[in-house]
């Protein structure tokens, strides 16, 4: 067996190179696919709706397309205008029921597809501020593969493992002299040299593959000619490369990155022939930096970490406004291409001089001369150091229940009110008139103004209520995501007046770690635009404008429902019940996601109790009835026409269309 | 067993190695607070005349000290005219305005609106929203009495005492404090050169395999581990101290001042709910008191990670992994309100706002706990339990004669 193989076989079998490797690969793989977010969730979940405007407008933002989608835009408008004019008419008795059909098939085609041309719409507007290199494509493959920018902590790691014991394991047995009386020994430091490179080069290799077929199976990579700058993240590039160039070339300085840091280990190990000291300098090197230093800073020095990162090589200026005195201060300046080949220049140098010395230190010839310069490791490594450093003065118990959105809430007793001139809510008690503060913390609220409470959902015996909580840390620009919001579920037990948080979540997209920004995707900022919300024992639904999204309580797995908010929503704790778009009463049961249309029951205005349905009847001239959950045994409640009608567990409260009169009927009659 | 200490710490710490990056860490510590000063305070623009550093010193003098109706109107006569002037953006935007402090009427305005408006408004307003605190807490107990929860008596009536009486009557500079309240970059220096100086304890001599000759020894064996465990102490206590010094001093100097120092920590805004009653200098005691805690626990942790191996590399990246994972879970349940997983995490002890920025309270046989004093309790008792493992799992030393007898008995079958 050759030299060259028995260093592969201690390097990889005897020092577990292979094994961590592997393990690197699958740890990748596993962070990857946990931590993966879209980063514009409404793309991926009307994914084909989008498709269906994006094969229309695909490509460059020419004259047509604009027009297409600005004449679109009317259309749908119109549309949705014409469609609530038409339903009127219809149940007026203005029109026919064919006439309907055939003008709402009509409409329905035109609206079929627009919650994908909102998204389509949005990258429109983006487009247009500079359509020589912005296309239109999907982007949430291509940003997940080339954006973020965030060191790969689980390769880092593996770097060192694999790297730090090549030459230390020798030291630390002293067979480093033993090796150079050898005959194959001199040629020793050149093997483990190369072996070490191709290991981090297959890791490396292996890591942009696998992240590759991932986005490419999980939302495609299509178009990969199309400029970078068609990725918002690349928005003020000056680069002139297309996103499949983008790929490779990021590929490729992060690769250049992990052999700079192998070399750069294997280097100090032969310095300082210690684990400790190698470990050290090795992570110090990388985190340091990373976590100390602005990114503009970071991109303009000569170690591994701007390599390692790789992204914002290809990135524009990053110009934020400050929000006090509305100067504007770059956040990160662009790295031209000059300064990028400078930086690559004189990073391949360090390591070639790195290698030379790696290869020089082992050989025979340099063992006479090593007693002269014993202090030379500990001042390459401060020196090594110091030149990080220099940037820095630069700059589950809830039961059954029925919830009806529209209705006022029947708190055991209680009533919610609002004081008027500080905003914050009271539980009222009906009998007593005894007023006890909604927020049971005495400090909620008092020393903020960011601090309220949002929505409630009563399911007896307990309250729960939303409340949104903006804090801010070190408010300036250059620290953006020093804010957050958190939105929480809190349950209060209206029988003992205890309090517990069922459910809460940071909802913006920009994080902050340590200084280090980076981005979690959309998906929950929906939080923020919530106005009421119901819960079962599996699952929150918060309500907002553009609809019902559910929330499982133990997985936090998102769940958007197709279920439109413009009129009341009941909820019995297994049923959604909803008007659908033609005013017909729908119920969605959670469960198993069947939808069930009431064909016979067009509503106005509708609510629910533990046995039946309550509605005001579109057809048949606003009078009140109700109905089974089943929707049999159809009974008139009020002949009265009526605008809404609410319940609650003894009454019936029907507001009069003509008189505006409030009109109250107990269920036992 | 002194001497033994004297020695171990002498051989573990006093080398060069770790010197060299103790100054190198100083020096890169200092250069980033020296930054953060550059780029987060407005205060940071020269000594020019006009510069809002120069303008804010200036009207410190007649605004610092007690807060008095006089002062207040002072100021309002000062700020308002500013105020109505710039409300409709209007006003000239000449940024060399003699009739202007800093040359621009809207920098005027900013001025005074950042640095002595809002501040003087939180500080005469802060007695007012504690005292409702107090209040609401003084409800919440005898309502919850009737209702029989006494843990909810005990927790609002802990509030109680401390929100009650609660007043910042002087007003002080206090940007300085916020961002050095904020700052968390030397934590990471120290967990660096705390890990680095304990990953040799136990192997450097495993390494040399002087361990197997220790155990000959009347002071080897537990004696030498327990050793080696107080000087580790004495070594992270004496890292923290020197770098919560460090810190203080550094912003001192970037800031240029130490003024405020005796406002009571509640006067920071995101210290508003505090946990303590204390003043700023004596929280910046408390605080090192507590990141010390909190490293020391940790660092008994490496140390008993880096017991089972032969050299530095498995623990130190085995400690590194683990210390990553307990900043980042740290980090992201910071805003959490299950303060079971900051008390858990010594992460919390470190970056310690987490803890005394907020009134919190965990339940302990139906008392009310705050967190920090839970977090610091916590901490105590594993770092305890790990020295306890450390000292069950090392070896007996074989200087007994009986068991050196066994030995010898042992071997020659």
């Amino acid at each position: 067996m050759s030299g060259f193989m028995y260093e592969i076989k201690k390097i990889m079998l005897h020092q577990k190179g292979l094994c961590y490797i592997v393990l690197v690969l699958l740890l990748g793989t596993i962070w990857l696919v946990a931590s993966d977010n879209p980063y514009n969730s409404a793309m991926e979940q009307y994914k084909s709706e989008y498709e269906w405007y994006l094969e229309k407008v695909n490509g460059y933002c020419t004259d047509e397309s604009s027009l297409y989608l600005e004449q679109e835009a009317e259309r749908i408008a119109e549309a949705k205008g014409k469609k609530s004019y038409l339903l009127e008419s219809y149940y007026d008795g203005k029109i026919s029921e064919s006439e309907y059909k055939k003008e709402s098939q009509e409409i329905e085609n035109v609206l079929e597809h627009q919650n994908g041309f909102e998204v389509i719409y949005q990258q429109y507007l983006y487009t247009c501020e500079n359509a020589k290199n912005r296309y239109f494509l999907q982007t949430n493959g291509w940003t997940g593969l080339l954006g973020g920018g965030t060191l790969n902590f689980v390769l880092f790691l593996g770097i060192l493992l694999i790297v730090t014991p090549v030459f230390c394991s020798e030291y630390s047995c002293q067979m480093d002299a033993l090796i150079l009386t050898s005959k194959e020994g001199r040629k020793s430091s050149l093997h483990k040299l190369l072996i070490v490179i191709s290991g981090v080069l297959l890791m490396c290799v292996s890591i942009s593959l696998i992240e590759y077929g991932f986005y490419s199976l999980k939302y495609g990579l299509p178009n990969g000619n199309y400029p970078i700058q068609s990725l918002s993240y690349f928005a003020g590039s000056n680069k002139n490369i297309t996103l499949f160039e983008g790929y490779v070339y990021i590929g490729l300085l992060r690769l250049f990155g992990s052999v700079f840091l192998a070399i750069l280990l294997m280097f100090i190990s032969v310095l300082a022939k210690k684990y400790a000291v190698t470990l050290l300098a090795g992570a110090v090197s990388v985190i340091i930096p990373y976590v100390g230093l602005s990114k503009t800073i970071i991109y303009r020095l000569p170690l591994p970490l701007p390599f390692l990162l790789g992204t914002d090589f290809f990135a524009g200026d990053i110009v934020l406004s400050d929000a006090f005195t509305g100067d504007e201060k770059i956040v990160f300046a662009e790295i031209n291409t000059i300064t990028l080949l400078i930086l690559f220049s004189v990073s391949v140098f360090l390591c070639i001089l790195a290698a030379a010395w790696i290869l020089r230190s082992n050989s025979n010839k340099w063992q006479m001369k090593t007693r002269k310069i014993r202090n030379v490791p500990t001042l390459s490594i401060i020196l090594s150091l110091v030149l990080t450093m220099t940037g820095c003065s630069d700059n589950g118990k809830s039961q059954n229940f029925i919830y009806n959105s529209s209705a006022e809430y029947d708190c055991m007793g209680y009533e919610i009110t609002q004081d008027a001139e500080t905003f914050d809510y009271y539980l009222k008690n009906t009998s007593t008139g005894e007023m006890l503060h909604l927020v049971r913390s005495p400090m909620f609220g008092a020393f903020s103004d960011e601090e309220k409470v949002c929505a409630f959902c009563v399911c007896s015996p307990y309250l729960y209520y939303t409340t949104s909580v903006t804090e801010s840390y070190v408010n300036r620009i250059g620290n953006y995501n020093s804010s957050t919001t958190k939105v929480s579920v809190i349950e209060l037990n209206l029988d003992t007046f205890e309090e517990k948080i069922v459910f809460e979540q940071i909802t913006n997209s920009g994080r902050s770690l340590f200084g280090i920004d980076y981005e979690t995707g959309d998906k929950w900022k929906f939080l923020e635009f919530h106005y009421d919300f119901f819960i079962n024992d599996d699952s929150i639904f918060f309500i907002g404008k553009d609809g019902i999204t559910e929330v499982n309580r133990f997985t936090k797995g998102i769940t958007k429902l197709d279920i439109p908010t413009s009129g009341n929503i009941s909820f019995d704790g297994e049923n959604i019940f909803y008007k659908n778009e033609q005013s017909v009463l729908t119920r969605y049961h959670v469960l198993s996601g069947e939808t069930f249309t009431y064909e016979k029951v067009v509503a106005s205005d509708f609510c629910i109790d533990e046995q039946s349905i309550y509605y005001v009847s579109r057809t048949d001239g606003s009078r009140v009835y109700s109905c089974n959950k089943d929707g049999n045994n159809k009974r008139l409640i009020s002949d009265t026409p009526a605008m809404s009608v609410t319940c609650d567990a003894g009454n019936i409260y029907i507001l009069a269309k003509e008189s505006g009169e409030n009109i109250v009927l107990s269920k036992s009659r | 067993m002194t001497r033994l200490i004297r020695y171990e710490f002498y051989k573990l710490f006093c080398k060069r190695s770790i010197l060299v990056v103790l100054i190198l860490f100083s020096v890169i510590n200092l250069f980033k607070i020296n930054n953060e000063f550059h780029s987060y305070s407005y205060l940071a623009d020269g000594n020019d005349s006009r510069s809002w550093n120069s303008v804010y010193w200036q009207l410190y003098e007649k605004y610092r000290g007690e807060i008095t109706t006089d002062k207040i109107n002072n100021l309002l006569d000062l700020y308002q005219p500013l105020a109505d002037a710039t409300a409709d953006m209007t006003a000239s935007t000449d940024t060399d305005d003699p009739n202007t402090m800093t040359g621009n009427i809207y920098s005027d305005e900013n001025i005074l609106e950042k640095y002595y408006v809002q501040p003087m408004e939180y500080f005469y307003n802060y007695r007012t929203y504690a005292s409702e605190v107090a209040k609401k807490a003084k409800e919440n107990a005898a309502f919850y009495k009737e209702q029989g929860l006494n843990f909810e008596v005990r927790k609002n009536s802990v509030i109680y005492n401390l929100y009650s009486g609660r007043n910042i009557p002087a007003f002080a500079y206090q940007e300085m404090y916020n961002y050095y309240l904020n700052y968390d970059f030397s934590n990471i220096l120290v967990l660096f050169l705390c890990l680095y100086g304990i990953i040799s304890t136990f192997v450097y001599e495993k390494e040399t395999q002087m361990d197997m000759l220790l155990l000959t020894n009347p002071n080897g064996g537990k004696k030498t581990v327990l050793a080696k465990i107080v000087a580790v102490t004495l070594f992270v206590i004496s890292v923290v101290i020197w770098f919560s010094v460090l810190d203080y001093l550094g912003f001192s100097f970037s800031f240029g001042t130490m003024e405020g120092y005796n406002l009571p920590l509640y006067a920071i805004s995101n210290f508003s709910t505090a946990a303590v009653n204390c003043n700023l200098w004596q929280y910046v005691v408390l605080s090192a008191i507590t990141k010390a805690i909190g490293i020391w626990t940790m660092s008994m942790v490496f140390l008993l990670i880096s017991m089972f191996w032969r050299n530095a590399l498995i623990p130190f990246v085995a400690d590194f992994g683990a210390a990553l994972c307990l900043i980042i879970t740290g980090a992201s349940q910071s805003y959490s309100s299950n303060i079971w997983l900051k008390i858990i995490n010594p992460y919390s002890l470190l970056t310690n706002r987490i803890l005394f920025g907020k009134t919190e309270f965990i339940g302990f046989a139906g008392y009310p706990i705050q967190s920090f004093l839970a977090a610091i309790i916590f901490a105590i008792i594993v770092g305890m339990a790990v020295i306890t493992v450390m000292v069950i799992l090392s070896k007996k030393n074989c200087h007994c004669r009986d068991r050196r007898i066994k030995c010898l008995d042992s071997c020659t079958k």
